[in-house]
């Protein structure tokens, strides 16, 4: 059958930076912890008086555009992904945002609908977006998510009393947009290896996002410490390890060079890589991570280490990627890859 | 070989306001009529549009696994007892979007069921003039099968520009309700005539691109007013015989509209073997999504 490959990624990230002292500083009620070294997060990418959703996407599949080989005619599909899709100050439901995308790119063939999967946004684009070029229904298409979500983090310093206010966690989110082009793969070394999404929606209601029971803006409300129990962390090395197993594979001998994790923050991850370790019974791979200048960039988080250790050229040639998302739902998975051509001019 | 629809279910208690009770109600329906295990349905896709409280996040589709029971949790199940949802939106074309997405990857991926539930609400959960559309939930599950049947020849169409399209939005700058229960709807007077004038253009090409048979073919359409669907027969010279009109009595059922219309039109006996029954969608963009069903 035929496999698909990251032809060509893209981002857009907002030059302005709001470290974690600047952010706790305008707390109403001053911060009884310290949010830096909880998170590892120094400075979180921020949108511009110029940003939202709509701007964020297009500046990310310029971006990607960029690096492709394709144009936007070319383009059979849009899927775009973002959790709030705010044109202007408004979040729009219809028409859908990969419309608006559409018609500004000049994609005129392309076919085109929104996804919404909280973090895992981008990852179920790609994941449908795989399944559709495996199937011949389109040859290529664009997977885009312009983020701006930092709307939360104010939220949460305005509203947020302590570490343990559901909260919370907003004060990690920053801004960013991400783009990523799929084609059908030509060879062993660009290609999507393995990809399987799970939703287990068992505890759903333990992160919201939803306007602000308080004042009028958007705010997130999770349960960080319910939601992340090591039961919980444990489903995607459980989930992927049996998806292997019925292909006669292991977590070794698929030789990751690198994994990504979802840029929650360090300690999330670390755990994660914790869990991944005894689970697999072997070591984890280098993990990649921007979280320290970007902090959580929701749906476009891992694209977002992609693109920079891509852009920075810090990735070995032929290098075996793995990414694991980690979404409200909660949703989990596992997406890998080779990856040798994939570039960033 | 094709993707058939195994069972649907509709949600139209006036009760319910909710998007997403709607949604599990009409799921909960479908599931049983079509006499299956929740357990074999490995994916879910929502395509509603407006949501209770103007949630974010998670995806709608999580509150609608976990309320059908379809698989909630990895750890608890059998290994491999795996589900995947998600929402999908493009106003009340994403029903056939999920349709195509559902059908590639049942060709791709190995699932055995795959539901596509919706539900459009006010956010308040109130009746609101200012709400164009109807709360009501319907739920289609699918199938692939080897027989020649099922959806085919999936097409999709959108006007030059936004300029006739209605708008739904969460408008931060109006503070005059909490923005858990704000929505605002901006519905051009000119919208509906030019929705369907588009649908009708939209159905005229596709019939003559598919070479369908006007005389036998089965239309399901929007119901974006009284009438609409029989006016896009009239206007495309097939038979408004089978189309039902659903909008007196229920009003636009927006993202719910062509799976309602196929349910109450198979209870009513009008799809026979073979059939061709055109399903044409039609929304905001304005854009229009067509695919012809081999019953």
């Amino acid at each position: 059958m035929t496999k698909a490959r990251f032809e060509s990624i893209g981002a857009y990230i907002p030059n302005k930076r709001v470290s974690t002292a600047e952010l706790t500083a305008n707390m109403n009620i001053p911060p009884q912890f310290d949010l830096e070294a909880i998170t590892g997060i120094k400075t979180r990418s921020w949108k511009e008086d110029k940003d939202d959703s709509y701007t964020m996407a297009i500046d990310a599949a310029n971006s990607c555009l960029e690096n492709s080989k394709y144009e936007a005619a070319d383009l059979d599909i849009i899927i775009s992904c973002s959790i709030a899709r705010f044109v202007g100050d408004c979040s729009y439901y219809e028409p859908p945002m990969s419309l608006f995308l559409k018609h500004k790119l000049g994609a005129d063939k392309a076919i085109f609908f929104d996804v919404s999967n909280a973090c895992a946004g981008m990852f179920t684009g790609l994941y449908l977006l795989e399944s559709m070029i495996k199937a011949g229904v389109v040859k290529n298409g664009l997977v885009v998510s312009g983020e701006y979500i930092s709307t939360i983090a104010e939220t949460a310093v305005l509203e947020a009393k302590d570490i343990y206010d559901p909260q919370f966690g907003s004060l990690t989110v920053g801004d960013a947009g991400a783009a990523v082009i799929l084609d059908k793969a030509v060879d062993d070394n660009d290609v999507i290896d393995c990809f399987n999404l799970i939703s287990t929606p068992e505890y759903s209601d333990l992160a919201i996002g939803k306007p602000s029971n308080d004042s009028n803006r958007y705010a997130m409300y999770a349960s960080n410490s319910k939601m992340h129990t090591e039961e919980r962390l444990k489903i995607w090395p459980n989930f992927q390890t049996d998806m292997l197993a019925k292909e006669g594979k292991d977590f070794k001998s698929e030789q990751f060079d690198y994994i990504i994790h979802h840029q929650v923050g360090s300690k999330f991850i670390e755990r994660l890589l914790k869990v991944g370790k005894e689970a697999f019974l072997t070591e984890q791979p280098e993990s990649l991570s921007v979280l320290e200048k970007y902090g959580n960039t929701s749906s476009t988080s891992h694209f977002i280490v992609l693109y920079e250790n891509l852009k920075a050229n810090k990735l070995k040639d032929k290098s075996k990627i793995l990414m694991v998302p980690a979404a409200s739902g909660f949703v989990t998975g596992f997406l890998s890859m080779s990856i040798n051509n994939l570039a960033v001019k | 070989m094709g993707t058939i629809i195994k069972a649907t279910g509709i949600s139209t208690d006036n009760a319910i306001k909710s998007s997403n009770e709607n949604a599990v109600a009409a799921g909960r329906q479908c599931i049983e009529t079509a006499g299956i295990d929740v357990n074999d349905i490995d994916l879910l896709i929502n395509v509603g549009i407006y949501r209770d409280e103007n949630m974010l996040e998670p995806a709608m589709a999580a509150f609608a696994q976990k309320g059908l029971g379809i698989k909630p949790d990895y750890i608890k199940s059998q290994p491999f007892n795996a589900a995947f949802s998600l929402d999908m939106m493009n106003s009340a074309c994403g029903i056939i979007n999920a349709i195509q997405t559902a059908d590639a990857m049942f060709k791709s991926r190995q699932i055995k069921y795959a539901l596509i539930v919706s539900g459009d609400a006010h956010p308040s959960n109130k009746d609101l003039e200012s709400f164009p559309y109807a709360a009501i939930g319907a739920a289609m599950l699918l199938e692939y099968t080897e027989d020649e049947k099922g959806f085919q020849n999936f097409s999709f169409k959108h006007s030059p520009t936004t300029e006739h399209s209605v708008r739904g939005y969460l408008d931060f700058n109006n503070l005059a309700e909490p923005a858990k229960e704000r929505l605002t709807v901006d519905m051009p007077a000119e919208y509906k005539e030019k929705l369907l004038e588009f649908a009708s253009e939209s159905t005229e090409e596709y019939l003559t691109a598919n070479k369908l048979d006007r005389q036998t073919v089965k239309l399901i359409t929007p119901q974006a007013e009284a009438g609409f669907g029989q006016k896009i027969a009239q206007s495309v010279n097939v038979n408004d015989d089978a189309i039902l009109d659903l909008y007196k009595e229920y009003g636009d059922a927006h993202s719910s509209a062509l799976t309602m219309a196929y349910h109450l039109g198979a209870e009513k006996g009008l799809y026979n073997s073979n059939d061709n029954v055109l399903f044409v969608a039609a929304g905001a963009g304005l854009t229009s999504a067509c695919a012809t069903y081999i019953v």
